[in-house]
């Protein structure tokens, strides 16, 4: 099977689904959600351009988040799985990133919190998790 | 007059569409809320409400579902539950305590999604 290269991975989907998600109103969960921020969109936006620069040689279409989601204060979640693990990156209206990575399975799985992180420190741990 | 909250309690929360899974699992981000540093998810004490009645408090019930938790697995995370009776809610409780995305996870797994009738 030959791996994908730059321009065969679109993010067209996922950015539709992003799209969609900004359309959502005041109270979209019932207990007084704000809508997507903006920025966090427009930051959600930029961080899947540059996972797909740095990881479309690598890991093909596997760098493509498997969900996307809203946070009640505006924030955005980006979620994706893969060989070394489940990660989800909460990407903020503010300068920051922070992310909840799971490692392992049961009663051996591990949790991996950290908050206040840089675009590059996401954009290692998308690397620890997608590159085999 | 307020309830005393067992630990085999069952609590409502609405979980809208966009925090759903495709297998109707529940997203993380669900149990993630406003306001800090007071970290407090709005619940519904299951004994004195429907899943009905919880859902009719959705802005969109089309778009909506109604998972149930037991407030013994919260507690057993660290948080407080209590109940929290409004003037038109009077099932109403908060889980409160310092929550952290590893917590909300972990709610979002014991979280199972009713099934109501048509």
């Amino acid at each position: 099977m030959s791996q994908a290269t730059l321009t065969d991975v679109s993010l067209d989907s996922i950015l539709e689904r992003l799209t969609q998600l900004t359309k959502l109103e005041s109270d979209w969960d019932s207990y007084g959600a704000l809508p997507v921020s903006p920025v966090a969109f427009v930051k959600a936006c930029q961080l899947l351009i540059d996972v797909k620069y740095a990881l479309s040689a690598l890991v093909g279409d596997r760098l493509l988040p498997s969900d996307v989601a809203p946070i009640a204060d505006g924030s955005l979640q980006l979620e994706w799985r893969g060989p070394h693990g489940q990660l989800e990156v909460e990407i903020k209206p503010d300068v920051d990133f922070s992310y909840l990575l799971i490692k392992g399975e049961g009663s051996e799985r591990k949790f991996e919190e950290k908050n206040q992180v840089s675009l590059s420190e996401v954009l290692n741990v998308v690397s620890q998790v997608l590159i085999p | 007059m307020l309830e005393e909250i067992a630990d085999n309690d069952l609590l409502y929360r609405r979980i809208p569409n966009v925090h759903l899974y495709e297998d109707d699992t529940v997203k993380s981000v669900a149990f993630q809320v406003r306001g800090k540093p007071d970290d407090s998810i709005s619940v519904e004490l299951a004994r004195l409400t429907t899943p009905q009645e919880s859902l009719a408090f959705a802005r969109n019930p089309d778009t909506t579902k109604v998972g149930v938790l037991v407030a013994g697995y919260a507690r057993s995370l660290g948080f407080i539950v209590r109940h929290d009776p409004l003037p038109d809610n009077l099932a109403h409780c908060l889980i409160e305590g310092e929550n952290n995305k590893v917590k909300c996870k972990l709610l979002a797994e014991a979280t199972t999604i009713l099934t109501l009738p048509e």
